[in-house]
């Protein structure tokens, strides 16, 4: 008897073992691949501020059947089709993204996700079929809460049209599909290739094709509450700020003329933030300016007064980078309780640098700052240049926008003849005092407001529709170089007599009528810069510094969003620090002799001196740095955790999330659905009883035994 | 093999259901809950002594009470943890992501 039973039992394991042995051979990889096919993603992600979170969320894995809708009319369709009994994933036109579309989409009880295409080759998403009329996502006065004019009542309203879309809360999937690149290409035909095939089907013969999603944001309630349990990262980077002073120190009471702008911007969809019109136009300009005045053959050095350009990041968030830079620079000297076991800066409480202690705050006599400016707001017309200046102290600000606008008027002077035709016009010539629009330069005026500050623009009272939208990925190059080259021109030349001193080029001694005449803007640098900046990283300009192309897969176009702080690389950031540098370095009384060449690429033999940075395989003396640029009402203590220190301030962070992505597999009508598993659990019910009476029939007859 | 407690003496069952009730206070509320199922079948015995009554009861009543202010507490503290800030976190065994 208990030898049978020994044998049953050998039996039974045996057929178990092969059986698992079966499955481990099918490789899992293979049963995914057949299952699902993985598309690449660009989510709409969550973050926080003092007060809440903004943007998506998805508790659950959300999965739906590809629907395409095309138009509000579709959508509308879609919401009143009560045949349609799944859930659905929604394929809309980026321009379709609209609270009153998305509340349609969601009242349907039918919504699981919905895929907004950027830019896509159908023609129902073809840059052709856009509308004429857009309205900025952002809100109605851009970070105006944290700008000069913060508790004014009643304050000017920059983006009149902003529809705040990129403020509002998501508890389901939200991704971009765009045709940027071959990856993104091959996403969008697979998806759009499925819709279309589902909608041939009437959406009705299954199986049809789903897409599920990850996107599930572990930051919750505010920045204060995901801060503590540390899920999440300020939102951030770094800042660059250089000046051809190399010896600028801040006992030596020389003046200081800063030329700024913002590196960064931000979109729904950070991975396709671009914002050529909202940031990087006004960064080539700087970069630019720093050009031609490198060409100066007076030193900058020796002028009496110093220029510092400052370029920031963080600016889309509440202008943290210009305002974390004003807060450092007041508070030097800084008392620093703990060095840093390396390098630079100090531990606690932490700088990554602290050079910037050299700058004077109370020494600074003139911003020039240069806001949106590849007019892209500008539908035909004559573009015109717009200089801003505050209207709360506006008197000290007169002289300098005098200046801007009569250096304008004076193309001849230093502007290229193409940019003849663009006039620079004071944006209160309509006799309407606005201020300032949301700009760097509120930072420096909220610490003192009698610094005479010019912010040069492309509109006189209202920003472009594209402020911080997705779809800025169509300028007119030729129109945008233009404006960029005179702007450049109008802030090199007004920097320039600046630094000299000279209020009147009658006044001026020869020497300097010749070095003002030697500060040319290069309108080829220009188009290279906008072009690397904005699409082709790997450009041979950034390649010359950079050494980009030397990559497996060289980057093209590049997210300008800042990202989160210290987490990830800062290609902007990186390549205006070695821009700078280069720039700053030119002609400088402290390295008259010839650079060293070949750092980079022959390190091994070529070494830079110990105050040397090796930039563009050159050897260079620079006072170049980067200033960690993060919302200023965010503490970092002694352990290095971030805390709220002022909820009154910027503190916006990102949430951490778990791996995010899409993937698109058949799926079974929900009847079906249902029928697989009344089979599933019957057939579980009979195994039982079989298995239950088997064993009562064996135990009898073996016990006959 | 312990004695099933419908064969236990009356003295036995006091002690028990003694030794249950004020086992109870050791922070063991539960063990007021056992010791009315465990002295349940045999509570209309009538050897037994007046005072296994009066630790049943006793036992009942404050597992009531306990089981009151537990429920309060929970619904309490699900609704207002977030609420509470770093208290809230400080009381939380297992941080709920996303929340």
């Amino acid at each position: 008897m208990v030898t049978t039973r020994f044998k049953a039992r050998a039996i039974l394991s045996k057929i178990a073992i092969s059986l698992a042995a079966v499955c481990i051979l099918a490789n899992a990889q293979d049963t995914y691949d057949t299952i699902y096919n993985d598309v690449g993603s660009l989510p709409c992600v969550r973050l926080l501020n003092a007060t809440g979170s903004i943007g998506c969320q998805s508790m659950d894995a959300a999965s739906g059947v590809l629907y395409r809708a095309d138009t509000v009319e579709d959508i509308k369709q879609f919401a009143n089709n009560n045949e349609l009994g799944n859930k659905y994933t929604v394929v809309i036109p980026y321009w379709l993204l609209s609270s009153s579309n998305i509340d349609l989409l969601k009242s349907s009880n039918k919504l699981a996700a919905i895929l907004a295409v950027v830019n896509g080759t159908d023609t129902a998403h073809a840059a052709a079929s856009r509308p004429t009329t857009i309205t900025s996502p952002d809100t109605t006065c851009p970070n105006c809460d944290f700008g000069l004019y913060a508790n004014t009542p009643n304050r000017y309203q920059w983006n009149p049209t902003g529809s705040g879309l990129l403020f509002e809360q998501f508890d389901f999937p939200i991704y971009a599909l765009n045709t940027m690149d071959n990856r993104n290409i091959m996403s969008y035909n697979s998806v759009m290739q499925a819709a279309n095939r589902n909608r041939d089907k009437g959406y009705r013969d299954y199986p049809l094709k789903s897409l599920q999603f990850h996107s599930f944001m572990w930051g919750a309630q505010d920045t204060g509450a995901c801060l503590r349990k540390g899920w999440c990262t300020p939102v951030g980077g770094a800042s660059v700020w250089s000046t051809p002073s190399n010896n600028i120190s801040y006992t030596d009471e020389k003046p200081i003329v800063i030329v700024a702008a913002a590196i960064d911007s931000r979109s729904l969809f950070h991975d396709i933030t671009l914002g050529v019109e909202s940031s990087v136009a006004g960064m080539v300009t700087v970069l630019a300016v720093a050009e031609a005045l490198s060409r100066s053959t007076i030193p900058l050095d020796t002028m009496p007064k110093h220029i510092v350009y400052t370029l920031f990041t963080g600016e889309a968030w509440g202008f943290s980078g210009s305002q974390r830079f004003v807060q450092d620079i007041m508070s030097s000297p800084i008392q620093c309780e703990k060095a840093p076991t390396s390098g630079s800066g100090c531990a606690f409480p932490f700088y990554s640098d602290l050079e910037f202690q050299r700058l004077n705050p109370a020494k600074i006599e003139a911003i020039l700052e240069v806001g949106q400016i590849a007019g892209m707001s500008v539908a035909g017309g004559e573009p015109i240049l717009y200089a801003h200046v505050d209207n709360i102290q506006e008197a000290a600000s007169t002289m300098l926008l005098n200046q801007v606008v009569q250096v304008g008027a004076n193309g001849s002077v230093t502007a290229p003849a193409s940019t003849a035709g663009i006039a620079v016009l004071a944006a209160s010539s309509d006799g309407v005092k606005r201020g300032l629009p949301p700009s760097s330069s509120m930072a420096f005026l909220k610490s003192r407001g009698n610094i005479p500050t010019v912010v040069l623009t492309d509109y006189q009272k209202q920003m472009s529709a594209l402020t911080n939208h997705d779809e800025d990925d169509s300028w007119n190059t030729p129109n945008a170089v233009n404006l960029i080259q005179k702007a450049a021109s109008v802030i090199s030349t007004t920097a320039w007599l600046q630094a000299q001193g000279v209020s009147d080029a009658a006044a001026m001694t020869p020497e300097q009528t010749q070095a003002i005449a030697s500060i040319q803007v290069d309108a080829k640098l220009i188009q290279d810069l906008l072009g690397c900046l904005s699409l082709n990283y790997s450009c041979p300009l950034v390649d010359r510094y950079l050494n980009v192309t030397a990559s497996n897969t060289p980057p093209t176009r590049l997210p300008h969003y800042s990202g989160t702080l210290y987490s990830q690389s800062q290609p902007f950031p990186i390549f205006v620090w070695s821009f700078l540098a280069n720039m700053t370095s030119v002609k400088s009384t402290t390295s008259p002799s010839q650079r060293v060449t070949g750092c980079s690429s022959q390190s091994a033999t070529v070494q830079c001196g110990p105050k040397e940075y090796c930039v563009g395989d050159q050897c260079v003396v620079s006072l170049t740095r980067y200033h960690d640029a993060f919302g200023v009402g965010i503490g970092m203590n002694a352990n290095g955790q971030y805390y709220i220190k002022d909820a009154s301030k910027p503190v916006w962070t990102e949430s951490t999330w778990d791996p995010i992505g899409l993937r698109m597999f058949d799926v079974t009508s929900p009847g079906s659905q249902v029928a697989e598993l009344m089979t599933g659990i019957v057939l579980t019910i009979v195994s039982s009883c079989v298995i239950w009476y088997s064993r009562r029939f064996l135990k009898k007859t073996l016990k006959e035994d | 093999m312990p004695k099933p407690i419908e064969k236990m003496g009356a003295d036995e069952i006091l002690a028990s259901s003694k030794k249950l009730f004020f086992g109870g206070f050791c922070l063991l509320p539960m063990l007021w809950v056992y010791n009315i199922f465990y002295v349940w079948p045999v509570r209309n015995r009538s050897d037994l002594s007046p005072q296994v009554r009066h630790y049943m009861l006793l036992s009942g009543i404050l597992s009531i009470v306990l089981f009151i202010v537990f429920a309060a507490w929970f619904g309490i503290f699900v609704n207002q943890r977030l609420d509470w800030g770093t208290t809230g976190d400080l009381l939380t065994v297992v941080l709920v992501k996303g929340v």
